[in-house]
């Protein structure tokens, strides 16, 4: 899974391509760890995200429940894999999806 | 420069490999030029260090596979040692050249720079097995801080003496029949390592590590050391990286097999772990023999040793069944000690008497208090009622039910989703009620059993669920489980198990309402 960041002041834009699972979600999870201090706005772009499984909804669960206390969160672009496990899960109720 | 070396050492993740495919396009190239050459105008001793030589990348290539096909291998550990091992390579890869080109005239240019890449070389393995003894070793010795200092500043000086060599015999030359020969100042080229030697020594008195470690390491000097007196002062015998080898191999066999020891226990301790797990979940079949108003069948398939699936059923009282189907985020040993503390406390508020909604809420509430992993679990839970049919539930981000009702057949339910539990605290559940007649069916499931993927990346999906299901629907629980797992497995071939597979399946056959749903 390849890691995209593009930073623009307190906003930063994080594309996924690949699949978000198991193996590959410690890599975003160490990402987001070191980019989100000081963040205001983090948008998800999804576009080239082909999967997400438990693990990968884990590190989302986290950044989301870290950007209410500083900022904002948006997820964008998911495909239909993707935005029919965030509603089975109950996530699309909770996370701002565009 | 040194420092260079070291940082883009550790920030390359690919050295295993990229060792392996020099070490062995070395041996090839090594064998092909000895083939080509043939050993004509050698001198014996000369023959013998080629064939160590030979022999001696051979094992280096074998050993880099080895540690290259271990996806486990990562660490800055690993990354000297594997740079060691090259850099070994390469210098039997040379000296061997060295000796090829020994006395032929002709080939005067080439000795002096094989020659002079043997000499650097030299030093930079002499620099990375310090990098490897400090690291190992490291202590915070003033002497070996200063030693380890004054070796990375010298190393490019050093270097840059060797490529003097090529214009002024600082060290060697080679005269016009193509002889090496070490020249008066020959003796300086050992200055770095008589650095290098003394830096190690006071590192490893220094260093706290066991005595056997040490000793080990202490054996990539002592060997060639050995060898060194044993055959120094004859000209014709080069085989001091040949036991330099030998000690790298040590090196290996105890740095690799240790972990194997320790992987050993822990492949025992989760055997352990899988049993203990597997004998929570319910699995004695037919779970309650004395009752003829329904039956059931689950089974759970773990994608590790242990999983983050489970299953539950438990009669509540004598007229309510209780029943229920999670999932954990993630799998192995984490997910499984969730599991573990979730089902306890979902069973325990349900015996409660709680409804469907109010255990939900209340698990989630008693796992977000205590959840600093951040990790969840998808919880669908129902409460039948056994002499109405009534089964009411409630769905915490679980995927759909199934149903199938005596006059029909399995349809997806597609019931209202709350939120993940041990998501956020506070969340609230909807409770909703499906009737259920005799004869009616209720198949549960974990997103395993959608998501089983095939070798080229396909998902099962749940059409190809409702159309298994349907091939078997008219059978006992037991049998529509087995029937549904065939169809997966086939679907899935070689692939491996990606996710947990668990399913559970409730057939009713007490007096239910006439009422449709």
């Amino acid at each position: 899974m390849t890691i995209n960041k593009q930073l623009n002041g307190t906003a930063l834009t994080v594309a996924l391509e690949g699949r978000l699972d198991t193996t590959t979600s410690p890599q975003l999870e160490d990402e987001l760890k070191s980019s989100l201090p000081g963040l205001t706005k983090l948008t998800f772009d999804f576009s080239k995200l082909e999967y997400i499984s438990s693990a990968g909804l884990r590190v989302l669960l986290g950044a989301h429940k870290t950007m209410l206390k500083q900022g904002e969160m948006t997820v964008t672009n998911v495909n239909e894999i993707v935005k029919e496990v965030f509603e089975v899960t109950g996530f699309s109720d909770i996370l701002n999806i565009e | 420069m040194a420092e260079k070396i070291e940082r883009r050492l550790r920030e390359n993740p690919h050295t295993p490999l990229v060792s392996f495919i020099i070490s062995l396009t070395l041996f090839v190239l090594l064998v092909a030029i000895c083939a080509l050459r043939g050993f004509g105008g050698m001198e014996a001793t000369w023959v013998f260090n080629c064939g160590a030589d030979v022999l001696g990348v051979a094992i280096c290539t074998v050993i880099l596979f080895s540690i290259y096909r271990d996806k486990r291998n990562s660490g800055i550990v690993v990354q000297l040692f594997v740079s060691i091992l090259a850099a070994n390579s390469i210098a039997l890869f040379l000296d061997a050249l060295c000796w090829l080109v020994q006395g032929i005239p002709s080939m005067r240019a080439l000795n002096m720079i094989v020659n002079v890449l043997y000499y650097c070389n030299s030093l930079v393995i002499v620099f990375l097995f310090w990098r490897y003894v400090d690291t190992t070793l490291g202590t915070d010795g003033i002497f070996s801080k200063w030693c380890g200092r004054i070796l990375s500043f010298l190393l490019l000086p050093a270097l840059i003496m060797c490529f003097v060599n090529l214009f002024y015999p600082v060290y060697f030359l080679v005269d016009e029949l193509g002889n090496y020969k070490r020249s008066g100042t020959y003796v300086f080229s050992m200055l770095y390592l008589a650095i290098a030697v003394i830096a190690i020594i006071l590192c490893l008195i220094a260093s706290n590590a066991p005595r056997r470690q040490k000793a080990i390491a202490a054996s990539f000097i002592t060997i060639p050391l050995l060898n060194q007196i044993l055959t120094g002062a004859f000209f014709g015998i080069s085989t001091q990286y040949a036991a330099a080898l030998v000690s790298v191999v040590l090196i290996y066999g105890v740095l690799f097999t240790d972990r194997g020891k320790t992987l050993a226990a822990t492949e025992s301790e989760l055997n352990m772990a899988a049993s203990i797990q597997l004998h929570m979940l319910p699995s004695i079949f037919p779970p309650f023999p004395e009752r003829d108003d329904f039956d059931i069948y689950a089974s759970m398939n773990p994608a590790k040793e242990v999983g983050g699936d489970f299953y539950d059923f438990f009669l509540i009282d004598d007229d309510h069944l209780g029943l229920v189907m999670a999932d954990v985020s993630g799998k192995g040993v984490p997910a499984a000690l969730f599991m573990m503390a979730s089902k306890i406390l979902i069973q325990n508020y349900a015996l409660l008497g709680m409804s469907p909604k109010e255990v939900l809420e209340s698990a989630n509430d008693r796992i977000c208090s205590n959840n600093r992993e951040e990790m969840f679990v998808t919880v669908w839970f129902g409460s039948l009622d056994l002499r109405t049919g009534v089964l009411t539930c409630a769905n915490a981000g679980h995927e759909y039910p199934v149903l199938k009702n005596p006059d029909g057949s399995f349809e997806l339910i597609k019931d209202k989703h709350g939120f993940v539990i041990g998501g956020l605290g506070g969340v609230k559940y909807r409770e909703y009620e499906l009737n259920l007649k005799p004869g009616s069916k209720l198949f549960l499931y974990t997103d395993g059993l959608p998501e089983a993927t095939d070798s080229a990346g396909e998902l099962f999906g749940t059409d190809r669920m409702l159309e298994a299901l349907k091939q078997v629907e008219n059978g006992e629980p037991q049998a529509i489980l087995e029937g549904v797992d065939s169809v997966v497995n086939r679907f899935v071939g070689e692939a491996p198990q990606f996710d947990d597979l668990t399913m559970l399946c409730l057939e009713y056959r007490g007096k239910g309402d006439v009422n449709d749903v």
